[in-house]
């Protein structure tokens, strides 16, 4: 009963801006002007108070801050594309160099490969040649030397013929002639 | 007390007991009540009444409150390369501000309108959770301190849009293009009357959002007396509960009217969109 009143009471008074007997009553819904003009200068005030104390700070450090990471990231991004081009750059100066040295290698290899054969050739044609020369001595030797022994045998076969005409020799004397001819031989 | 006096609800819903003015107290609770009385005096026949009440000393005090906590947050935050402490707090709640409601209603040119907003945002979110204190009254659960913050978006929509577009452009820019001829006057009553209830909306949602839950919880607390004590724990329980979901809505709120007060003044400068 008593809930049904209360609420009906609370509604009717809430709701009405003036009373049934058109008394103006203070409710909920009626407008004071004095009121209003006080939140009006409240506010302005504060507004005042805090744009110049507190919001110009606060976003000033606000803005720096956000400025200083934004130039912070950039920079970051930034040295990382150079630190990633450098590292590019001496990868490929790396591998470059090392195409190179393996250029190298393979360049005094062939080399030293060409030179050892140049060497081989030139030594088997010096050995050949040495050999060739040798035998071609040899060969002259041979011959000078058949042709004096044919001259000194003739001259010997003259000289015995002669010698054997000369005297009728017996075996010893024969022995004898033969010795002595062979000692009159020159040493060589 | 003495201004809520109200004539006898019709004979129906009335049983028995007659109204007495002291059993009005839900009302008394939230209603306005004089701490220093200023003569009042009229101006162009409305009667203006300076006289400080409760609810100017509860904005009296959240000013206080603001201005003593911001300018903390400052020095904080000015000291320090980093902010930390209540100085993060503010600067969270100020970056919110900024990148979820007026950068998306007003667009970049809003940064020049921030401190405004921060003022209209912390006051009356701060308006809102002091009424939550225990022995406190909450400011904007008054009409006319929602009305005179709606009054002055109003204001700022109206000037910043002139200032923008020109005065003639302006108010022509409050016509759709396109528009039939035959329509237009009644195009023009409308979109005059739609300048006028925006703030008009904003002003009463603020007002009943706040007024409401103090309402709800007085209401059952009131139940304990109605019905017996053996209603305390529901009482409690449910109180406690609206009490939480105040806590929300003074949040919510705030954030509400902050929006689309940048909402309107954005769409006062930007008539286009």
């Amino acid at each position: 009963m008593t809930l049904a009143y209360f609420y009906s009471a609370e509604l009717y008074g809430l709701l009405m801006f003036f009373s049934p007997s058109g008394e103006k009553k203070d409710t909920l819904l009626s407008v004071e002007p004095g009121l209003l003009i006080w939140t009006v200068i409240i506010f302005l005030i504060l507004l005042f108070i805090l744009k110049k104390f507190a919001w110009g700070p606060l976003l000033k450090s606000l803005n720096d801050r956000e400025q200083s990471i934004k130039d912070s990231v950039e920079k970051a991004e930034y040295l990382k594309q150079e630190a990633e081009k450098l590292l590019a750059e001496h990868r490929q100066m790396l591998s470059k160099a090392d195409e190179e040295a393996r250029r190298m290698l393979a360049e005094a290899k062939d080399m030293a490969e060409k030179h050892r054969n140049d060497m081989l050739a030139k030594t088997q044609d010096d050995a050949a040649k040495m050999i060739a020369n040798a035998k071609a001595e040899i060969e002259r030797e041979k011959v000078s030397a058949m042709n004096s022994l044919r001259d000194e045998i003739a001259s010997l076969a003259v000289m015995a013929a002669g010698k054997i005409i000369e005297k009728n020799l017996d075996p010893s004397k024969q022995k004898d002639i033969i010795d002595s001819f062979i000692n009159k031989m020159p040493q060589n | 007390m003495t201004m809520f006096t109200f004539s006898a609800p019709p004979a129906d819903t009335v049983v028995n007991v007659p109204l007495k003015e002291e059993e009005n107290w839900i009302m008394h609770h939230i209603a306005d009540s004089k701490v220093i009385s200023i003569p009042p005096f009229e101006i162009a026949g409305i009667t203006i009444d300076l006289s400080l009440s409760k609810n100017i000393l509860m904005l009296l005090l959240a000013g206080l409150i603001m201005i003593i906590v911001f300018s903390l947050a400052a020095a904080s935050n000015s000291r320090r390369k980093h902010p930390s402490g209540i100085g993060n707090f503010v600067e969270m709640m100020m970056v919110f501000v900024r990148d979820e409601v007026v950068i998306p209603s007003m667009g970049p040119g809003g940064v020049k309108f921030l401190p405004f907003f921060f003022t209209l945002f912390f006051f009356i979110l701060f308006v809102n959770l002091l009424g939550l204190v225990p022995g406190m009254s909450t400011g904007t659960s008054s009409i006319s301190v929602t009305a005179g913050l709606a009054i002055i978006t109003f204001i700022m929509t109206q000037v910043h849009g002139i200032k923008n577009n020109g005065f003639v452009g302006y108010f022509k820019g409050l016509i759709p293009h396109g528009v039939p001829v035959f329509v237009l006057p009644i195009m023009i009553i409308i979109e005059f009357l739609g300048l006028l209830t925006k703030p008009f909306a904003l002003c009463i949602r603020l007002f009943a959002n706040m007024t409401a839950g103090h309402i709800v919880i007085y209401a059952l607390i009131g139940l304990i007396f109605m019905l017996g004590y053996f209603v305390i724990p529901v009482s409690i329980a449910f109180s406690l509960f609206i009490y939480l979901l105040e806590i929300l809505v003074s949040l919510l709120q705030a954030y509400i009217f902050t929006m689309l007060s940048a909402l309107f003044i954005g769409m006062a400068i930007h008539q286009e969109h």
